[in-house]
């Protein structure tokens, strides 16, 4: 009797089953690219805000680490892109983690092209937000990731 | 809490009893993971706006420069809305899936099948 009143809830859940899906688990390969993205652009703020690196005569010092970034961004994003859904819900979910992810990016190719151009970021208060933008999009792929 | 491969519920009390605390523990870990990482990046924009403000009355930063630094904390902030609506579905996304696991786990248990492969990983 136990076992099939359980077997019939298991039924009536598992025909709802696709209605429920609010979130697409995500590889966590994405994580892993979008840590290292973030990584990066951790250190090229502390460089900027120590002034070893401000501006654009000292640019070179830290190029390869941008390039790195936006590589790893890219490459997170393309996984992001990748992402199965169900249903509307969870493609709501997917459209929001490809955009915290494309945001990252954004933020990354601005503060490039910044520092090529001025002769210091120094106290601008520009390598901070890149830093959370791509820290959030991070904090995303985790949770999902862990669904 | 019994640990899932020994769960085998007679009641549905029993069964309820444990979902409970596993979304008490889900709810837990969400508003952790959540609060600091929010109130950070607020924060974080904060402190660069009153930098950026400040190096350019000092005339330390161009107008461009300004320009171009406040636009990235608005795309911060966007940056944290975005976060904040995403996170709400992963909340419901875990609520689902931890009381799924329970069930599944009791329903493993107690009838050998496996409904839900994609959240029971059997060792």
């Amino acid at each position: 009797m136990k076992k099939a009143i359980l077997f019939g809830c298991a039924m009536t859940l598992l025909s709802s089953c696709g209605m429920l899906s609010f979130a697409p688990s995500v590889d966590a390969k994405a994580t892993t690219n979008l840590e290292d993205a973030t990584a990066s652009m951790s250190h090229i703020a502390a460089c900027i805000e120590l002034g070893s690196c401000a501006g654009r005569n000292q640019i070179s010092q830290v190029e390869d680490r941008y390039v790195d970034a936006f590589s790893k961004v890219n490459l997170a994003l393309s996984i992001a892109d990748k992402t199965e859904t169900s249903g509307d819900r969870d493609a709501e979910a997917k459209m929001l983690f490809v955009d915290e992810i494309t945001e990252c990016r954004d933020a990354i190719k601005r503060q490039y092209e910044a520092h090529k151009q001025f002769p210091t970021l120094q106290n601008a208060g520009l390598a901070a937000p890149t830093v959370v933008i791509c820290e959030l999009a991070t904090d995303a792929s985790r949770a999902l990731s862990r669904l | 809490m019994t640990d899932f491969p020994d769960f085998a519920p007679s009641t549905m009390t029993e069964l309820m009893k444990a979902i409970k605390s596993d979304l008490s523990d889900a709810f837990s870990d969400w508003w952790r993971q959540n609060k600091t990482a929010i109130a950070g990046a607020i924060r974080t924009v904060s402190q660069s706006a009153v930098e950026t403000q400040k190096s350019l009355l000092k005339g330390h930063i161009s107008e461009d420069l300004a320009d171009i630094a406040l636009h990235s904390q608005k795309a911060a902030l966007r940056q944290v809305l975005r976060h904040t609506k995403l996170m709400s579905l992963v909340l419901l996304q875990s609520v689902v899936n931890t009381i799924f696991r329970r069930i599944g786990w009791a329903l493993l248990n107690q009838t050998g099948i496996n409904f839900f492969p994609e959240l029971i990983a059997e060792s």
